[in-house]
Formats: structure tokens, sequence, C-alpha cells
């Protein structure tokens, strides 16, 4: 794999150190790795896309770097100070019965670390969580009980406790799954816009692209399955990736030809800036160490 | 330190215990009036307070009990408090090393609370397969230990089914204590407990100490049922940790807030108003406050019901278009 030329990074990305780098990174349960090792730097202002379908392993991935759940090998390096972050889960994730309002989430994305041992939010907290509310455009049905809800209402609430947490890096997991496509273009529209206007960087798991790609700025397919092996299915993933990742809406196309890319004939395949290079090799040099089964 | 062989209705027998009304007046079974419960205020003073803090704190507790799906948690480190009140006994009778029964309630109380807050899938085991067997051991052993204080067979029994119809002025300061620092503590780090037992993985993503915050939840509820046990028995205690929060989910939706202080509200009038049930009407107490917090989870149920009626009204009744 030979990369191309860099694409031009969001605002904030080229100037400043990443706020977490998975090194090496091998996720998984009990030891054994659901995917090959390989490193993905998370840069402020960037947007990652991890795309793959249901028991790929994405999620395993992004609960291994919210360090839910421990690594088969490798490590997640979060910078110093640990930037903040915050998860945006599928809307089921609550309680059915959880008796609270749409308001009451979103605040709770004011909390970070031990803030809550104030035992009151301050006056700036509530300010920040009704401007997250209107942003979502969940002011109409923020006080009526979460539960209550549909789907995308729930989703949209999730979405404003996400602004409101005015965090480094946010991560959603098929964060809009409950939503129509209208409502899905204008949600990654937003998350373009915070990325843009704050620097904070953004990583999206989905099992589709058609809405979300034109933003991300690098990619991650997984697919360890046979069939996706067998079908080629990841070089297939890969090229409609790279076919959409060469039209940003922010890139010149004159001046920024198009992303780097690798195939790791496995299944797994990262599209991105050109600094993904140093994660290939790494990729290659630990592939066969880190998998128990080997490559196929 | 009290001995268990000071406490209170230890020589006295159990049958002529477990209501108030056999205190103060004859047993002719017709229970007592509200001017014999105001004539002897003095003497039901420090249960019914008693009583009044023990149902608030634990009917603030039990909406995590509920919300977080402990309600055999709670069934289990209330079992434990009976063993450790029952071993508190034994130890002094038999090995002669005297244990206030209250700290041994607490003690075995946290240390089931502890053993639920390790994480029972590195053993392989599921977390109600600890809960059977927290329950199934600290029951079991506390009737063993039990068969073996004959001496002290009536606060066993009091302990375990809350036949106990006064309280003794050092359980009463420590249910107070307790009950005041664990209230301090839960409104000082509400937002915190809240957030880390409703949604744990957003809260560990947002880099709140949830396993700190767990830990502080179950140590409060552990100490809070320990004391209440020993003063009220496991019964009530059980029932006052659990019944208040669904009765309280039944009426409120949406407010956080208001569900707390109504399950604190249901828990108080399940504790006192037993209490006084008991009086008027010469029954065991802790069956009573036990019952009465029954009652008001079956009034809760029905104003629910009548809820859910009144919102369906107008559109039952709206001209069809």
């Amino acid at each position: 794999m030979t990369p191309r030329t860099s694409r031009q990074p969001a605002p904030g990305r080229a100037t400043s150190a990443p706020h977490l780098s998975c090194e090496c990174l091998a996720v998984g349960y009990k030891g054994h790795s659901l995917l090959p090792a390989f490193d993905l730097t998370i840069a402020p202002g960037s947007f990652t896309l991890v795309v793959g379908r249901n028991g790929t392993g994405k999620s395993t991935w992004l609960k291994t770097v919210l360090g839910l759940i421990p690594p088969v090998s490798g490590r997640v390096r979060m910078a110093e100070p640990r930037p903040r972050l915050t998860y945006v889960p599928q809307a089921a994730a609550l309680d059915a019965i959880l008796p609270v309002r749409g308001r009451d989430v979103a605040a709770w994305g004011r909390l970070h670390g031990w803030q809550f041992l104030r035992p009151l939010a301050a006056r700036a907290d509530r300010v920040a969580t009704d401007s997250a509310l209107a942003e979502a455009e969940a002011e109409a049905f923020a006080d009526q009980a979460f539960r209550e809800l549909s789907g995308g209402q729930k989703q949209r609430i999730l979405f404003a406790r996400m602004l409101a947490s005015d965090a480094d890096v946010i991560l959603l997991d098929e964060p809009t799954a409950s939503m129509d496509q209208a409502s899905e273009r204008e949600a990654y529209r937003r998350l373009d816009n915070i990325r843009h206007k704050g620097g904070t960087a953004v990583i999206v798991v989905t099992h589709t692209i058609s809405q979300v790609t034109p933003y991300a700025d690098q990619l991650l397919f997984v697919d360890r399955t046979e069939r996706a092996r067998r079908d080629g299915e990841a070089d297939k993933g890969a090229a409609q990736l790279r076919k959409q990742a060469e039209k940003p809406a922010d890139r010149d196309a004159e001046t920024s030809p198009g992303p780097a890319e690798f195939h790791s004939d496995h299944g797994v395949v990262l599209v991105g800036p050109p600094d993904i290079v140093c994660a290939h090799r790494h990729f290659q040099r630990h592939f066969h160490e880190v998998l128990p089964d080997g490559p196929a | 330190m009290a001995q268990p062989d000071q406490a209170q209705h230890a020589s006295e027998p159990p049958d002529s215990l477990d209501s108030p009304h056999h205190d103060m007046v004859a047993l002719d079974g017709q229970g007592g009036t509200w001017e014999e419960f105001i004539a002897g205020w003095e003497l039901f003073r420090d249960p019914v307070y008693c009583a009044t803090i023990a149902g608030f704190v634990l009917g603030f507790l039990s909406v995590y009990i509920v919300l977080k799906r402990m309600v055999f948690v709670s069934a289990a480190v209330t079992q434990g408090a009976g063993l450790g009140v029952a071993l508190a006994f034994y130890s002094s009778i038999h090995l002669g090393i005297g244990i206030e029964p209250a700290y041994g309630a607490v003690a075995v109380s946290l240390a089931v609370s502890f053993m639920l807050v390790l994480d029972p899938q590195s053993f392989g085991l599921s977390r109600e397969t600890m809960l059977g067997a927290a329950f199934a051991l600290t029951g079991g052993a506390a009737v063993l230990v039990g068969s073996r204080i004959t001496q002290e067979a009536h606060d066993i029994q009091a302990i375990l089914f809350g036949t106990a119809v006064l309280v003794s002025p050092e359980d009463f300061y420590r249910v107070a204590a307790a009950g005041g620092v664990i209230m301090v503590f839960h409104l000082w780090w509400f937002r915190g407990l809240t957030f880390a037992s409703f949604d744990p993985v957003a809260a560990r993503v947002q880099g709140l100490p949830v396993g700190v915050l767990d830990s502080a939840l179950l140590i409060s509820i552990g100490v809070m049922v320990g004391v209440s046990a020993r003063a009220l028995g496991a019964l009530p205690s059980f029932a006052l940790s659990t019944l208040p929060g669904m009765a309280a989910l039944l009426i409120v939706r949406a407010h956080l807030w208001t569900v707390f202080v109504i399950a604190a509200t249901l828990g108080t009038l399940a504790g006192a108003g037993g209490y006084v049930f008991a009086f008027l009407e010469d029954l065991p107490v802790g069956s009573s406050q036990t019952v009465a917090a029954v009652a008001i989870l079956v009034a809760a149920l029905a104003v629910r019901q009548l809820i859910l009626r009144l919102k369906k009204q107008p559109s039952t009744s709206a001209p069809a278009d």
C-alpha cells in the first residue's frame, strides 16, 4: 500500500497533540482477539468513523477505548491532562423505569470527574444544559419523562447531553439508529460543526455509512468474518469508503488529492491521513503476534 | 458497651412484648386508644421517633434499591443483620466476648454488602447466585445460632421478625446518628450517586468514580439496614427499604427528586404509622409496619390506576372526527 497525500486536517488537528492513541491495541474478550492489533490516533478536531456489520468487534473496540473493558494487548494512551470524554449510547441503554425528565439526562452531561461534590448545579451548568437542549431541538419535550419519549426524541436528549458535556472527545455508538434520514443528516452536520468549532474529536461507530462518510477524515472498517473474507467484503467496503472519502465536503480537490489507505487483507481497513501509515507498519508487525488464531 | 444480657425485655416472655399496647394496658385483646397512646407518649416517644427516622432514611434508600434491581440485596443484608445480632449474643454467652448486638448487625450487614460489591463473574457466577447464597447462608445461620441462645430467644425473635416494642436509648441514638450522617452524605453526593447508579457506563466514561460511588451506596445501605434491623427488626427493615421506593415510582413518573422525597415520606408513614396502628389494634409492631408498607404500595397502585384512567378519559370522551 502506498499512501497518497494528506487531507486538509480539521482545525487544531495539525497543531495539537492527540487526545488519545491506540497503541497496538487488540480488543476482545478473555484473551481472544476479535481484531488484529493496530494503532489509531484520535487528534483534536478529527472525525473517525468505525464501520462494520453487527458482531464484527466495532463496539468491543469502542468499549475498550472507553476503558470499560481491558484490551487483550496494547493500550489506549490518554493525553495529559486527561481529555474529557462523553459517550452517546443507543437510547435503550437507560432503564425503562427510570423516573427522569429529558432535562435531567441532559444535565448529567455537565458532570465530570468529582464535580458532583458540588451538591447543586451551578448557574453556568444550567445555562449550558438549556442551551444544549435548544441546539439539539429537544426543548419541547425536555420536561417530559424520558421513558415516555419516542426513540428519536430520546436520541435528541442524548445528543443534548453530549453537547452540554463540553467534551474533548465524543464517542457515539449507532447514534442515529432511531432517526429518520433527515434527522440523521442533521445530526451528523451538527457533529461536524462541533468538531470544526471547538476542535472536539468525534468517533462514530455505525453499520451504515451513507450519511456520515462525507464528514469523516479517518475510517476504520472492521469485518473479519469468513463471509467478508470470501466475498471480499472488506475490499468492497474500503472501495466505498475511499470513493466517499475522496469527496469530503470541506476539501479542496486540487490541493488535497485524497486519503491514505491500508488493507490488512484480513478484514480490517484503515483509511485516513498519511500519519496512519505509521499505524500500518505496526499493524503488519504485530498482526501475526497478536491474533491467537493467526490471519486467515 | 451494653451487653446482650442487658438488652431490653430479655428476661420477659416474648408473647408479652409483641405489641406496644401490652406495656400500657391489660391484655384484653381490645387494643388501646389515642388517649392511652398520648398518655404513654413518654414511653413510646423513642420507638416512634426511631421508626420515623428509620422509615425516612430506608425509604429514601429504597429508590436506589428498586431502580438498581437490588431488592434481593436488601433481603440478604437484612438477613445478615439478623445473623450479626445472633452472633453477638452467641459470642457473649458462649465465648465470653461481649459484642454490642447493633455492632454485630452492622458488621455482618457490611460484610454481605462488600460480598455483593465483588464482581461475581470473576468466579464464573452471576450476581443472583451470590445473592441467593448470601440470603440462604445468613438466614440459615441466624436460625442455627439462635437455637443455641435460649436466654436471648426474645431478642432473636425481635431482630428477625421485628416484635420489639420499645427501643433502647442506645439503639435510638445509633439509628438517629446513622440516619443523619447517611442523609447528609446522600444529599451532598446526590448528583454523583444518581448518575453513577442509573447510567453507570456514561458516568464512568465522564470520569466519575463509579466504583467509589457504588461502594458508598452499598455501605450506607448496609449501615442503615444494620442499625434499623437491631432497633426495629429485620422484616420491617426489609419492607421499609424496598416498598416505599416501589410505591413512589408508581406515583411519580418523571421527577427523580420527587420520587426520593415521596419514598422517604411513605417510609416515615409506614414506620411510625405501623407502630401506632400496632398500639391501637394490639398487633405485633414489626408485622404492622410491614403490612403498613404493603398497604401504602397497594394504595399507590390504586393511585396509579386512577391517574391512568383520568389521563385516558379526555381521549375516550372526545367526539370522533
